[in-house]
């Protein structure tokens, strides 16, 4: 480590101890800049709109009330969004995850006509915004008298292109011998990904669930337009509907919500951080 | 994991199975594994896509049971629309805007990350917080930093005897205020991925440069760029066809405005089709923007390769 650092600096060791003063002090700043934001979501939520107009009364803590976190499940079908948002985020993680790991399974494992097609295909889906399709794909979840329900917030994004890209970069890596000593075990196709793949793809497969679980519980587009009854609202498309008229806005509850829908998804994040950027960097570095 | 008579009697049920399994099986196989995702994928992203091509020649207002086939009329209405023309500029505003300072933020702190002894696993997750946050939250939290009467942004500059702009009703300052939240939301992802290209370069490579007494800088020409352009291609390309798809800031925060200046090309799409249900122009809208999207990718990923090194 120290060979390293002195390596790459060039430097004696004073130069070296500058150096490092100088990059916390700047990551701090970065730091600040990322937490602030947060910290006045908290605060407001928590703090009457009166005392926002002076920065004298900004960290005035003595009229802290819980009115917002109130207002939050009286005005609207607060705890219905929440279960909306658990529902459709667990089994769009579920399902994607599941669906890619049988594409991912075929892609790596067989040499079939239509193969490279069919990750063209995949690869496109990637690329293509699918705020494009938003038109037809109405029509369709219509026509399928979906709107406003479930499955027509979870079934048209069970196939998932990163998850299938990943899982397919994975399973590449796994050795030829083993899976034809499962063969030579008895082993079909099937019982070789549950016994073989999945157990060496299981860190893979639990950052993947995250990173379904997250996107799925913060989409914004598509339950947008999917869904237009009270009812049916996810968090984030739910959330909006505490800011009330534009010149006043009703920052308590609007921020109690924030806090509210942020926190789960922090708990996770803290909980399985180094899974979830690690996810995200291996897929990000074979791309 | 068996033990041998049992794996004896198991492989001989199993070969049994196995024999008996119908001839069309085996080439199917794939398919079969393919079939959950390949069905979502015709039913939600090819049909709609070929659906959405369709209706792009057509007059529809997504309820009358009668669509009018107009030919190439609802192409010639979006390249006429001044309004496309002023979404499109500011779309590529905001790409170009996010996409070069969070490459240039993300590269640079996670050289900075990386030079750390200690500390660098907080500071990457710090920076990872915006990412896993839903931007209706960012969006709100912005909304109040920078609104003009309470927001903390403009009081702290009235502190310094500075009048803030009045950031969302300025056209100038509205779509800065819409590549800020882009910025803020994303640069972290650009850390991790540019922190995990790092530790993949092979330290010796540093020594030996060190050896042959190269400086800080040309340590950095000569072998952390060029061995990291696999990543920043990465980072470019998503980043590219992340930023196409701004829509839910724009849509909380400024609603297009003030006057179209931060009219982008998916608001624009969704008023069309959703506000006012002129779904052909809405479809032509969408498949320019997919073709665009598309196009500039593979254009990126080509012209990339070129320049890109591997260890």
């Amino acid at each position: 480590m120290f060979t390293t650092s002195k390596a790459a600096g060039g430097g004696g060791a004073g130069r070296d101890r500058v150096g490092a003063v100088a990059s916390h002090a700047a990551l701090m700043l970065v730091g600040a800049a990322v937490a602030i934001p947060y910290g006045w979501m908290v605060l407001l939520s928590f703090k009457p709109t009166a005392e926002l107009f002076a920065p004298a009364t900004w960290f005035n803590l003595s009229n802290l009330t819980l009115e917002g976190y109130r207002q939050v499940f009286e005005r609207a079908p607060f705890g219905r969004w929440a279960l909306n948002s658990l529902v459709v985020a667990t089994a769009l993680a579920a399902g994607q995850v599941l669906t890619s790991l049988l594409a991912a399974y075929a892609f790596a494992r067989f040499e079939f006509r239509g193969r490279e097609a069919c990750f063209w295909l995949v690869l496109l889906t990637m690329m293509i915004p699918p705020q494009t399709l938003m038109v037809p794909s109405y029509v369709i979840v219509h026509q399928l008298g979906w709107v406003n329900t479930f499955s027509g917030l979870v079934v048209p994004h069970l196939a998932w292109g990163f998850g299938i890209f990943m899982l397919r970069q994975f399973f590449l890596g796994v050795p030829r011998e083993l899976t034809d000593a499962a063969a030579l075990d008895g082993c079909g196709s099937l019982r070789t990904l549950w016994h073989v793949h999945v157990p060496l793809a299981r860190t893979a497969l639990a950052a993947l669930t995250i990173i379904a679980f997250v996107t799925a519980w913060n989409e914004y587009y598509w339950p947008l337009i999917v869904v237009n009854s009270e009812e049916m609202r996810t968090l984030p498309i739910g959330i909006p509907r505490f800011t009330g008229a534009d010149l006043d806005i009703q920052w308590q509850a609007t921020m109690a919500a924030a806090t509210m829908a942020t926190l789960p998804v922090l708990a996770l994040y803290i909980a399985a951080q180094k899974q979830f950027r690690e996810g995200i960097s291996r897929t990000g570095l074979k791309g | 994991m068996l033990g041998g008579a049992d794996a004896l009697g198991y492989s001989v049920r199993v070969a049994a199975r196995a024999r008996a399994r119908p001839a069309w099986l085996t080439p199917a196989r794939p398919w079969l594994y393919l079939a959950p995702a390949l069905a979502v994928y015709c039913l939600f992203w090819v049909g709609p896509a070929a659906y959405s091509l369709y209706l792009s020649f057509f007059d529809w207002d997504m309820v009358s049971p009668q669509k009018t086939f107009v030919y190439l009329d609802n192409y010639r209405r979006v390249l006429a629309d001044p309004v496309f023309r002023v979404s499109l500029v500011n779309t590529v505003i905001y790409v170009g805007a996010t996409v070069l300072l969070g490459t240039a933020i993300g590269l640079g702190l996670a050289l900075v990350v990386q030079s750390l002894r200690r500390g660098r696993e907080f500071y990457r997750f710090v920076v990872f917080l915006p990412v896993v946050t839903s931007i209706t939250v960012i969006t709100l939290i912005w909304l109040f930093l920078l609104n003009t009467q309470i927001g903390v942004v403009n009081q702290v500059l009235r502190l310094a005897g500075v009048a803030g702009p009045n950031w969302l009703n300025d056209p100038v300052t509205a779509l800065l205020a819409i590549v800020v939240v882009g910025v803020w939301k994303g640069f972290g992802y650009n850390v991790v991925l540019f922190t995990a290209g790092l530790e993949g370069i092979d330290r010796e490579l540093y020594e030996a440069a060190a050896l042959d007494g190269a400086g800080r800088w040309s340590a950095f020409r000569h072998i952390t760029w060029p061995l990291l352009t696999p990543v920043t291609l990465f980072v470019v390309v998503v980043g590219v066809i992340a930023s196409f798809q701004v829509f839910a800031t724009v849509q909380i925060m400024t609603r297009g405005g003030p006057a179209n200046a931060t009219n982008v090309l998916v608001y624009h799409i969704w008023e069309a089709a959703f506000r006012f249900f002129d779904v052909g122009y809405a479809a032509a809208l969408a498949t320019l923007l997919a073709l665009l999207v598309a196009g500039l990718t593979v254009f990126q990923i080509r012209r990339g390769e070129e320049h890109v090194h591997y260890q």
